[in-house]
C-alpha cells in the first residue's frame, strides 16, 4: 500500500463526489483495458447514454451504462435514511439507484478508473462517497445498514486468503453490517438454465464450466441454491430471501419470488446472450414450462438475487 | 410489505416506462404501478383515469379497483385464472375444441362489454387508415389480452390491466392482437395444433380487417416505442447463437469437409515434394551455373591467350610474308595462270570447277576461280553452260564504300583504313573525310594509302563536325551501299562480306547491322556486345526505348535519299536519328541483323565524338520526341490546325488530285482553302461538283484573274491554322510529307518556313530551298538542286534558305499573320518579297529534303503547255511581270535579275546602270498611277 505525503492529494473530489484514495495501491489491477478511458469520456462529457447505447454494441458498454441494470434493486425498499455500503462498485451501473435511496452510499472500486468512472457519473451525488482499493485493506469507522454484492461475491477467492475464502469473506463483510443490516446478494446461479442450454459461462466464457462445477478453477466460483443457502448460514446470516431475477441479474425484466414465481408461459424464448456467443440446445422457455411444473423452476433460474440479514 | 414480483419496460418511451410489482402487507397482495421515469408520472395518472372511466363504461364486467396514491396507481390483486391459463392449457393438452371455446366466450365478452358505433377514430395513432364500418368500442381497452382478464369461480370475469385505452377502436382489433400476443408467448405450442389464420378465421375475421389491424398494432407499438425505437437497443447487442439443430446440420457435412480435408493433405503432400524436387534441381542448377561460369572464364582467359598469340603470329615475319605471297598468288592466278589453265584445257578446268563445287578447293581459289570464269563468260568461251551461268549470277557483288570520318586521333587511324582495305569483300572502296584535323599524323597516314585505287580521302573545307563529315562522305561515295567506320575502330576482315551476304539474303533490307567487340584500351579487356536479345521486330518502338543498329551498320544510300542525310544538330546521335528515322519510313523490313561481332569499338578516353554526356542526352531526348512527334502527326495526334491554301487556274484534274493527295495523307485538322482564280466555267462547274463537297474544303470563286501572287494574297487571310501550307494545285504530296514538314518547321523556334523538296513527274528536282546573291543593287534569285536527280544523294542534305519559293512551302500561323502581303505583285516575286521580310524578322527559312511533293508543272510538260495555251498567257502576262518587278523595286530598292522577266522588259541588252534608270522610271510611272 503507498501513502501519499500530503493528506489533501488523497482526497479527490469529483464534482461533490469525494474521492478517497488513502487505500489505493497505485494500480489498477482489474481493467476491461480501453474500453474504461472510453466509458470516462463518456461520463465526463454527460454524453446521452441513450445515444451511446444506440451506436454500440459491445458487452462492457451496455452492461455498464444500460439503465436496465437498475431493475434489480429499482422495485426494493430500503430503510429510510439508511446507509449502503456498495462493495465492488464497477462503473457505478447501480451506484446511483442506491444514492437515491438512501442517505449515505461508500461505494468500493479496486480501479482508480473505475472510481473516476463513479465520480463523474454521479458527481451531483452529494450523499457519496467512493473509496479506491482492496476491501479488505480498507479500515472503515462505521457499520451499515446495508451492504451490497453485486457480481461480487464470485470472486472472493482471489482476494480473501484463506481455506474457505467465500464463508471468510462473508465474514469479514459481516462485521461491517449494522446489526439487523441486511446483506445483498446477486450472483449466476452456476445450475442456471441457460449453461444447460449452451450458454456460456458468464466468468470463465466455457460451456458447462459451472454445472462441471469449474474444473480448472481460476479462483471463480458460483453457487447452486442450497449451496448458497449453506454458505449464507455457515456465515451466521439468517433470514434469507430469494429473488430471481431473469433472465439475469445483470439485465433483468422480471423479478420473481418464492411467493410469486413464474408460471407457464411468463418466461420469454432464451436467454439473451448479449456479452458473447453461444449454443442453443433446447427452448429454454419450454424446459422452464416444465420445471414450473414440476416446482423446479428456482433450482434452475439463471440469476439468485438474495437478502439476508446480520442477526448477531 | 414485501415485495413478490417486479416487472419493468424500458425499452418503451421514456413517458411509458413504468414498474409493476406485486405486494403483499398484512397477509393482502396488491398490485402497484409507478413511474421510473419522470415522464411517465402522466401515465400514471391516466391509468387511474382509464380505471374511473372504465367502471362507468364497461357495465358487464369486474374492473380491478385501482386507488392512487403518491404517485402511484395501487390495484386489487385478483385472484382466479386468466383466460391465458385457460388457453394454456387447452394448448398444452391439445384440446382444440376446448381452445376455440374459450375463444368463443372471450369474443362474446368483448362483444358485449361495452358501448358501440360503427365508426372509428380518425387516424389512429397517427396512421392514414379507416376504421369505418367496424364495430368499435367508445372507450376501448386495447390490451384486454388473455393475461388481462381474469374468471373467478363463480364465473365472473375481471379486467387487471387497463393501461392502454383509446376512444373508438375496433373490438376485432382487440380480439385480434390478443390472439396474436398468445401465438407469440405460446408459439411453439401452436405449431402442428392450429394456424393463427385458422383462429381469425373461426372469428370470421376478413384479410382485409388483418391487414388494417396489422398496420394499426403497428402505429400502436410505434406509440409505445417510439418509431426508431430508441430504447429497444439491448437487442443490438446480442451476439451470434448456434442452435444445435445448426450444429448437427454441420456435423452431418462432416464427413464430406474431412474427406475435402484428406484430399487437401494429400495435394500439400505432393506439393511438398514437389518442392523438395525443385529445390533439388534448383541446387543442381546451382552447381551448374556455377560450373559454367568458371568455365567461361577459363575460355576467357584462354581467349585473350589466343589473341596474344594470334597477335604475335601477325607480328612475325613468316605471316607477313604469307600475306606477301597470298596477294601475290591471287594475282597470278586472277591472271594469267588461270586464263593459261583454261586456254589449255577447257575440261580440266571442268574438272576443277566441280572439285570446287565438292568443297575442295579453298574459297580464295574459289573467287579467283569465278573472277577469271567471268572473263570467259565475256570471251562466249564457255556460255553454253547453264548451270554454270546461274553460279556466275550469284556473285554480283554490289560496290560497298566504307565512309571514315576522321578526327585526330593518328594512333589508332591506320589499324582503321587498313581493317577496311583488307576485307574479304572485293568490292569495296574506302572514303575518308577528314574535318580539319589538328594532328598533322593524320595527313601523313592518309597519304601512305594514297596509292591504293580503292581509297580516296577529302578534307572539309572547315570543321564541320561529325554529321556533315559523313554526308560528304556519302556523297562523295559511288557505292550504293554505305559502311560505317569510324576513325578509332577496325573491322573484322569478314565484316562487310558477312553483313553483305546477309543483306543479299533478306530481300528488302536497307540497313543492316552486326554485333559489335567492345575494345577497353586501358585494360585490354574485348568484350563482345550483342544485340541478340534486342528485338528483330518493332524496331521503331524498340529504338525509342535505345539504340543498338549501329556497329557495324550498313546502310543503302537510298535511304538517305529518302529520310535525308545526317543533320548537324544531332552531331553525336546521329546514327540514332537515322536508325529511327530508317525504322520510321522504311519499317521493319529495312533491317537486317547479323549476330555477329563483326566491328571493334575502341574505348579509349580520347573518343572522336566529344560532346558531353549531359548534351548527347539531351540530343537523344529531341531525337525521341521528334520520332514520336512524326508518329502522332501521322496518326492525327495533334491539335494543331494546318490550312492548306490552293490556289487554282483551271486544270481542274490536278486540282481534285491535289486535294484527294491531301485528304489521304494528312490525318491531323486540317482545312484546305481553294482559291480559284477566275477559271474557266467548266472548270468552276467541275470544282463545284467534285472538289467542293469534299471534306474540309472551303472553295472562293474570284471572278477575275488575281494572278498566282493576288489570288494567294487574298486566300491566306482566310486561313486559320498553325501552320498554313501554300501548294499550287497541280503540287501532289506525297506520304509523310506532312509530318516531315511539321517536325522540321518546330526543330527550331527560329524557323519562320519550311519548303518541300518539290520534284517534278521524271524525277528532277523543280526546287530544294532556294537563295539569292546580291550584287550592285541586283539581286538574283536562284533555286538550290534545281534540275539535280532526287536520287542524288547529295540533295538530301538539310540546309538554311535565303528564300522559300510560295509554291510547296509550310508557314508558321503566327508569323502569316505578321507579314505584308503587297497587292503590288500580280504574278511573281511576292514570295521573295514575303522571305525577305521573314529573314528582316530574324527568323530563318529552311529545305526538308524528306518531305516531297510533285509538281505537275506546266513548264515541264511541252505538250501540255501547248494544250492550255490560256493558263501560260494569265500565267505569264508581260504587264503583270513587269509590275511585280516594279513593286519589288520600290519595297526593296533592289532590282530582280531575272534574265526571262528582262528579256520580256526589253532590258537583256542594257547595261546595269540603263537598267536601274529604266526601272526607277516605271516605279515612278507606277506610283503615278497608283496615286492617279
Amino acid at each position: 500500500m503507498k501513502y501519499k505525503n500530503n493528506e489533501n492529494e488523497l482526497i479527490e473530489k469529483i464534482g461533490v463526489v469525494k474521492i478517497d484514495y488513502h487505500f489505493y495501491s497505485g494500480n489498477d489491477l482489474y481493467s476491461d483495458g480501453e474500453i474504461e478511458n472510453e466509458l470516462l469520456n463518456i461520463v465526463k462529457n454527460n454524453t446521452d447514454i441513450t445515444e451511446v447505447l444506440g451506436e454500440d454494441n459491445r458487452w462492457s458498454v451496455l452492461c455498464h451504462l444500460s439503465p436496465q441494470r437498475r431493475n434489480l434493486l429499482e422495485w426494493y425498499n430500503f430503510e429510510p435514511n439508511s446507509t449502503i455500503l456498495e462493495i465492488g462498485a464497477g462503473c457505478g451501473a447501480l451506484t446511483g439507484l442506491l444514492c437515491d435511496h438512501a442517505q449515505k452510499v461508500v461505494a468500493i472500486e479496486l480501479s482508480k478508473k473505475r472510481a473516476e468512472i463513479i465520480g463523474h457519473r454521479y458527481r451531483d451525488k452529494a450523499n457519496l462517497e467512493v473509496i479506491v482499493g482492496n476491501l479488505h485493506d480498507i479500515q472503515l469507522n462505521e457499520k451499515f445498514d446495508y451492504i451490497t454484492l453485486i457480481g461480487v461475491l464470485e470472486y472472493a477467492a482471489k482476494f480473501t486468503d484463506s481455506e474457505n475464502p467465500y464463508r471468510d469473506f462473508l465474514i469479514d463483510i459481516k462485521k461491517k453490517l449494522q446489526p439487523n443490516g441486511v446483506l445483498i446478494i446477486a450472483i449466476e446461479n452456476k445450475f442456471g438454465l441457460k449453461y444447460w442450454a449452451g450458454a456460456k459461462e458468464d466468468h470463465t466464457g466455457k460451456v458447462f464450466d459451472s454445472l462441471e462445477g469449474y474444473p480448472q478453477s481460476r479462483g471463480i466460483a458460483t453457487f447452486g441454491h442450497d449451496e448458497l443457502t449453506t454458505l449464507l448460514n455457515s456465515a451466521n446470516f439468517s433470514d434469507i430471501e430469494y429473488y430471481y431475477p431473469m433472465p439475469d441479474y445483470k439485465m433483468p425484466t422480471n423479478i420473481f419470488s418464492k411467493d410469486y414465481l413464474p408460471e407457464i408461459g411468463q418466461i420469454g424464448a432464451c436467454s439473451p446472450n448479449y456479452d458473447q456467443d453461444r449454443l442453443v440446445m433446447f427452448r429454454e422457455n419450454l424446459v422452464y414450462n416444465s420445471l414450473i411444473k414440476n416446482d423446479k423452476f428456482e433450482f434452475f433460474a439463471n440469476s439468485f438475487l438474495v437478502f439476508c440479514k446480520n442477526r448477531g | 410489505m414485501k415485495i413478490l414480483y417486479a416487472k419493468y419496460n424500458r425499452e418503451r418511451l421514456p413517458e411509458f416506462q413504468i414498474e409493476t410489482t406485486i405486494y403483499q402487507s398484512n397477509g393482502e397482495k396488491n398490485v402497484k404501478k409507478r413511474a421510473t421515469t419522470v415522464q411517465a408520472g402522466k401515465h400514471i395518472k391516466k391509468i387511474y383515469e382509464n380505471y374511473l372511466l372504465l367502471q362507468t363504461e364497461y357495465q358487464s364486467i369486474h374492473i380491478a379497483t385501482a386507488s392512487m396514491q403518491n404517485n402511484e396507481v395501487i390495484f386489487e390483486y385478483i385472484q382466479g385464472q386468466s383466460f391465458d391459463q385457460y388457453l394454456a392449457k387447452a394448448l398444452v393438452q391439445r384440446d382444440k375444441k376446448e381452445f376455440l371455446n374459450i375463444i368463443q366466450r372471450y369474443a362474446i365478452l368483448l362483444n358485449n362489454i361495452g358501448k358501440t358505433t360503427l365508426v372509428g377514430i380518425k387516424q389512429p395513432f397517427g396512421l392514414n387508415i379507416e376504421l369505418d364500418v367496424m364495430k368499435c368500442l367508445n372507450v376501448a381497452n386495447i390490451d384486454l389480452t388473455f393475461d388481462n382478464i381474469f374468471i373467478d369461480e363463480k364465473g365472473c370475469y375481471s379486467i387487471i390491466d387497463y393501461e392502454w385505452v383509446f376512444e373508438m377502436m375496433p373490438i376485432n382489433f382487440i380480439l385480434y392482437r390478443s390472439i396474436y400476443i398468445m401465438h407469440h408467448k405460446y408459439c411453439d405450442y401452436f405449431t402442428g395444433f392450429i394456424g393463427l389464420s385458422e383462429i381469425y378465421d373461426f372469428l370470421e375475421m376478413s384479410q382485409e380487417q388483418i391487414e388494417i389491424f396489422k398496420t394499426l398494432e403497428d402505429g400502436f407499438q410505434q406509440y409505445v416505442h417510439g418509431s426508431d425505437q430508441l430504447y429497444m437497443t439491448a437487442v443490438n447487442y446480442l451476439k451470434e447463437s448456434d442452435s444445435l439443430a445448426d450444429i448437427y446440420r454441420e456435423s452431418k457435412r462432416l464427413p464430406e469437409v474431412l474427406a475435402w480435408g484428406n484430399s487437401l493433405d494429400e495435394i500439400l503432400k505432393d506439393k511438398e515434394e514437389k518442392n523438395n524436387e525443385l529445390l533439388a534441381w534448383g541446387n543442381s542448377l546451382d552447381e551448374t551455373i556455377k560450373n559454367k561460369d568458371q568455365r567461361i572464364s577459363e575460355l576467357a582467359i584462354w581467349g585473350n591467350s589466343l589473341d596474344e598469340t594470334l597477335q604475335k603470329c601477325q607480328a612475325t615475319y613468316t605471316y607477313k610474308l604469307q600475306c606477301k605471297y597470298d596477294k601475290l598468288r591471287d594475282h597470278i592466278m586472277s591472271t594469267s595462270f588461270m586464263k593459261i589453265l583454261l586456254l589449255s584445257n577447257k575440261n580440266n578446268l571442268h574438272k576443277a570447277f566441280n572439285k570446287m563445287r565438292k568443297g575442295e578447293i579453298s574459297s580464295l581459289f574459289k573467287k579467283a576461280y569465278q573472277r577469271v570464269s567471268f572473263e570467259v563468260a565475256d570471251h562466249h568461251t564457255i556460255n553454253d553452260d547453264q548451270q554454270d551461268e546461274q553460279l556466275y549470277a550469284h556473285e554480283q557483288e554490289a560496290l560497298v564504300s566504307i565512309v571514315i570520318p576522321v578526327y585526330n586521333n593518328s594512333q589508332y587511324l591506320e589499324k582503321c583504313i587498313t581493317s577496311a582495305l583488307s576485307q574479304t569483300y572485293i568490292n569495296v572502296e574506302v572514303i575518308v573525310v577528314d574535318d580539319c584535323s589538328t594532328d598533322e599524323r593524320v595527313y601523313s597516314i592518309l597519304d601512305s594509302f594514297a596509292t591504293n585505287t580503292r581509297f580516296r580521302w577529302t578534307k572539309n573545307a572547315t570543321n564541320s563536325g561529325i554529321s556533315a563529315t559523313m554526308n560528304n562522305g556519302i556523297i562523295a561515295s559511288q557505292g550504293q551501299w554505305i559502311a560505317f567506320l569510324d576513325c578509332d575502330d577496325w573491322l573484322d576482315v569478314e565484316a562487310v562480306e558477312k553483313l553483305m551476304g546477309r543483306i543479299y539474303a533478306k530481300s528488302g533490307s536497307v540497313y543492316g547491322y552486326t554485333d559489335r567487340v567492345n575494345a577497353y584500351e586501358a585494360t585490354d579487356v574485348m568484350e563482345i556486345e550483342s544485340f541478340k536479345c534486342r528485338p528483330t521486330e518493332n524496331y521503331f518502338s524498340e529504338l525509342l526505348i535505345g539504340m543498338y543498329t549501329s556497329h557495324l551498320k550498313i546502310i543503302h544510300k537510298d535511304v538517305f535519299s529518302r529520310i535525308g542525310l545526317h543533320e548537324s544538330r544531332f552531331d553525336g546521335a546521329q546514327d540514332y536519328d537515322i536508325a529511327l528515322k530508317t525504322a520510321y519510313h522504311f519499317g521493319d523490313s529495312a533491317f537486317c541483323y547479323l549476330p555477329e561481332p563483326m566491328y571493334y569499338h575502341r574505348i579509349h578516353n580520347k573518343q572522336t565524338t566529344n560532346e558531353s554526356a549531359e548534351k548527347i542526352e539531351n540530343i537523344v531526348d529531341a531525337i525521341k520526341n521528334e520520332a514520336r512527334q512524326r508518329l502522332n502527326i501521322q496518326q492525327g495526334n495533334v491539335d494543331k490546325l494546318v490550312s492548306f491554301v490552293i490556289i487554282s487556274f483551271d486544270k481542274k484534274d490536278m486540282t481534285l488530285q491535289c486535294v484527294q493527295a491531301i485528304g489521304a495523307t494528312v490525318k491531323v485538322p486540317y482545312e484546305i482553302i481553294i482559291f480559284d482564280n477566275a477559271s474557266s466555267p467548266d472548270t468552276v462547274e467541275f470544282i463545284k461538283e467534285y472538289v467542293e463537297i469534299l471534306d474540309k474544303v472551303q472553295v472562293f470563286y474570284s471572278d477575275k484573274n488575281l494572278g498566282c501572287a493576288g489570288g494567294r494574297r487574298q486566300a491566306i487571310k482566310m486561313a486559320k491554322g498553325d501552320y498554313i501550307i501554300n501548294l499550287d494545285n497541280d503540287i501532289i504530296v506525297t506520304p509523310n510529307w506532312l509530318e516531315e514538314l511539321i517536325v522540321r518547321a518546330d526543330s527550331d523556334a527560329q524557323i519562320a518556313a519550311v519548303c518541300c523538296k518539290t520534284i517534278f513527274p521524271d524525277g528532277s528536282i523543280q526546287f530544294n530551298g532556294a537563295q539569292f546573291a546580291i550584287k550592285d543593287g541586283f539581286i538574283s534569285f536562284s533555286l538550290i538542286n534545281s534540275g539535280e536527280r532526287d536520287t542524288n544523294v547529295a540533295t538530301a542534305l538539310w540546309h538554311d534558305c535565303d528564300w522559300v519559293p510560295g509554291g510547296a512551302t509550310l508557314f508558321k500561323g503566327d508569323i502569316v499573320a505578321q507579314l505584308e502581303y503587297s497587292t503590288g505583285y500580280v504574278n511573281a516575286f511576292e514570295d521573295n518579297d514575303i522571305s525577305l521580310q521573314i529573314a528582316a524578322m530574324g527568323h530563318k527559312m529552311v529545305n526538308c529534303p524528306s518531305a516531297k511533293v510533285y509538281h505537275h508543272h506546266v513548264m515541264f510538260n511541252q505538250k501540255q503547255a501547248d494544250t492550255e495555251q490560256k493558263y501560260i498567257q494569265a500565267r505569264y502576262n508581260t504587264s503583270g511581270f513587269i509590275k511585280s518587278l516594279v513593286t519589288f523595286y520600290q519595297r526593296n530598292n533592289l532590282i530582280i535579275a531575272d534574265q526571262y522577266v528582262h528579256e520580256l522588259m526589253d532590258m537583256d541588252q542594257l547595261s546595269h546602270a540603263e537598267v536601274k534608270s529604266k526601272v526607277q522610271k516605271l516605279a515612278e510611272d507606277q506610283l503615278h498611277a497608283d496615286k492617279g
